[in-house]
């Protein structure tokens, strides 16, 4: 099956079409998330370079878009060289959802190449493809081994004319042609400059564990997503995860038109003026135990009041115990649960990758239409996102997109450092959200108790007054009077302060401690 | 001593074939296409035929179709070996066994049994 493509853009294709022509078929891979990395999939009649190696998944791949294709009307020819038998090639993808027996030795062949070019060389071999895709009229090739057709090309010159001819054999026969190899020691080989992209495996260490990543260096005549995404091969075969700054980069004010929502607790509504605006981020900081999961729990409940679907994020308590701790503290969850009206999306510990995160939780903001988020937490994500220091683009593009469709987040961070006056989000991440909401313990009246207070709202005017609250039977209860802080708690901070580097953003009294609105000092 | 014509387009298997059925005492001769085979059956006499599916050129079902026309070789057993799905080899016409590839060792001695006691 195959569809039109959209027009290509500018900024990224090295040959464009005459403007009268019809854009270039697009024929989908069928690979999870490739075909939005690529604009769309692949154009018919172009010829690719997979590239990685051994063991990165480029046969998986291969295979993988042949099996699409001929589910879809496509026939295929898989040409190996110096590969893997046929025989275990196929038992090794038997285990695989996209598998299909079926169609093999029928629209889908199998050919061993090595023999001509072992006796005729790269000229035999061009003969054997061209032959091959005439008689059984293919739609894809795929050539398995193309280094092995390097090895036997008396110059470069020379296998860069083989590539060059079958590229023009394949571009007017419109059979989209995908050439598997290992890559050679060169940043730069001369089968590079003649195809129309080149996509590129890699499977690398990061600290304990391994990722695999998928690159598209070139691709002409479209558009794509650049740089690195992560992928995964399992039972579904190859499953891409565009990188979530990459698909949700342009920025937009979904803002404007926004009514207020109550955040489930209506005392912290009016701390933050008039609770937070519909499709905004709300960042809840704190450290172990302060009540930001319940503080959670509470803002998915609000939900029910106005039939509104949700979803809750986890990473570290399951469905089950946020189950019972919603039933202590009366909230309707369960109801909403019953009703289809609250969804828990748990992330079971393991080596996850954030961006698969973000594509399911948008999978069931849409199939569910989710207007209330809750993730849980912050630290979940980071653990995910391999790269730390994507953590502050990776949430402004999540929270753009999230704010696109309207759906109002609340996101908790778990900080480690309960005394510290620098209870702050990730460097870079603020800017991305549109409120900020600081959980902490203090010692006040003689206890150790909750307090809670408004650091940013974008929207409103909040009321920054650091206030006690509790968890109660039902929930958390905001105090209406302002903490009184202990002083020999304050002088801990003094000390705290003078033994930290000093600033220039440090205010040059109180040393760091932000302004009291009520005067207490 | 029974001779087998193996025609496979993958050549380490040919090798592979041939030592293996060497052991069990099968005089062993190797076509890598579909052509080329037919040229053996031609000049050499043989027993049983071990034939790929799927081969550049003269594929395995055309083969088998010149097989069975050739009134010199419309009664020699062929078996069939192909990675396809069983519906598609239980299609054939004119193969006396079929194995499903990758097969091991016992299977296709199996095989080719069955396929010369018919």
């Amino acid at each position: 099956m195959v569809t039109n493509a959209s027009p290509p853009s500018s900024s990224s294709s090295d040959a464009d079409p005459p403007r009268d022509a019809p854009p270039i078929e697009r024929v989908p891979t069928g690979v999870p998330g490739l075909d939005e990395v690529l604009g769309g999939g692949l154009l018919r009649g172009g010829t690719y370079i997979l590239m990685g190696p051994p063991g990165a998944g480029k046969t998986i791949l291969g295979n993988q878009i042949c099996f699409h294709s001929v589910a879809h009307g496509g026939r295929a020819v898989y040409v190996t060289l110096l590969a893997e038998s046929h025989g275990h090639m196929i038992a090794h993808l038997r285990g695989l959802r996209f598998f299909d027996a079926a169609p093999i030795a029928e629209e889908l062949t199998y050919v061993s190449g090595y023999r001509t070019l072992e006796r005729e060389g790269i000229a035999g071999l061009l003969d054997l493809l061209r032959k091959q895709v005439r008689e059984h009229r293919s739609s894809l090739l795929v050539l398995d081994g193309l280094v092995s057709a390097g090895s036997f090309a008396e110059s470069e010159l020379a296998f860069k004319k083989f590539i060059h001819e079958l590229h023009t054999l394949v571009s007017v026969i419109g059979c989209t042609t995908l050439l598997l190899t290992n890559g050679s020691s060169k940043p730069i080989s001369p089968e590079h400059t003649m195809v129309d992209g080149l996509i590129e495996l890699s499977d690398s260490p990061r600290g304990l564990r391994s990722v695999r990543e998928l690159s598209v260096r070139k691709f002409r005549g479209s558009s794509h997503y650049r740089g690195s995404h992560f992928f995964e091969i399992g039972e579904a075969g190859v499953v891409v995860h565009p990188r979530t700054e990459a698909r949700f980069g342009l920025p937009h004010d979904a803002l404007a038109q926004s009514r207020p929502v109550s955040t489930g607790i209506e005392a912290l509504d009016l701390m933050l003026g008039e609770g937070v605006l519909e499709g905004s981020t709300s960042l809840v900081m704190g450290p172990p135990g302060a009540g930001k999961t319940i503080l959670g729990l509470q803002f998915l409940a609000a939900a029910a009041a106005t039939r509104e679907s949700a979803l809750h994020v986890g990473f570290f308590e399951s469905p089950d115990r946020l189950q019972r701790t919603s039933d202590k503290l009366g909230l309707p969850l369960a109801t909403m649960g019953n009703d289809g009206l609250l969804t828990y999306e748990w992330q079971s510990q393991g080596e996850l990758l954030a961006d698969a995160i973000v594509t399911r939780l948008l999978a069931i903001v849409d199939r569910r239409q989710v207007r209330r988020v809750v993730i849980d937490g912050l630290q979940g994500l980071r653990q995910a996102i391999v790269y730390p220091e994507r953590l502050p683009q990776f949430l402004g593009a999540m929270a753009a997109e999230l704010r696109r469709r309207r759906v109002t987040t609340l996101i908790t961070d778990e900080q480690t450092e309960p005394r510290s006056r620098k209870i702050a989000p990730e460097p870079g991440c603020a800017s991305h959200l549109e409120n900020l909401i600081e959980l902490r313990h203090e010692e006040g009246e003689g206890a150790y108790r909750r307090c809670i207070a408004v650091v940013k709202s974008r929207d409103f005017a909040p009321d920054a007054r650091v206030r006690w609250f509790e968890i109660g039977p039902r929930g958390i209860v905001i105090g209406t009077g302002s903490i009184q802080r202990d002083a020999a708690f304050a002088a801990g901070d003094e000390r705290d302060r003078a033994a930290a580097p000093q600033s220039a953003e440090e205010p040059a009294e109180g040393a760091g401690r932000p302004p009291r609105r009520d005067g207490q000092g | 001593m029974k001779t087998l014509l193996v025609i496979d387009d993958e050549y380490a298997l040919l090798d592979t074939l041939r030592g293996l059925l060497e052991d069990e005492g099968y005089r062993v001769l190797t076509s890598e296409d579909g052509r080329t085979g037919l040229d053996v059956l031609a000049r050499e006499p043989v027993d049983v035929v071990l034939l790929d599916l799927m081969m550049p050129g003269l594929d395995g079902r055309s083969v088998l179709e010149s097989i069975r026309a050739d009134p010199r070789t419309t009664d020699l057993p062929v078996c069939v070996v192909s990675a396809a799905a069983p519906g598609v080899l239980g299609a054939l016409t004119g193969a006396a066994a079929v194995l499903r590839k990758p097969f091991s060792a016992a299977q296709l001695i199996t095989a080719l049994e069955l396929a010369l006691a018919q």
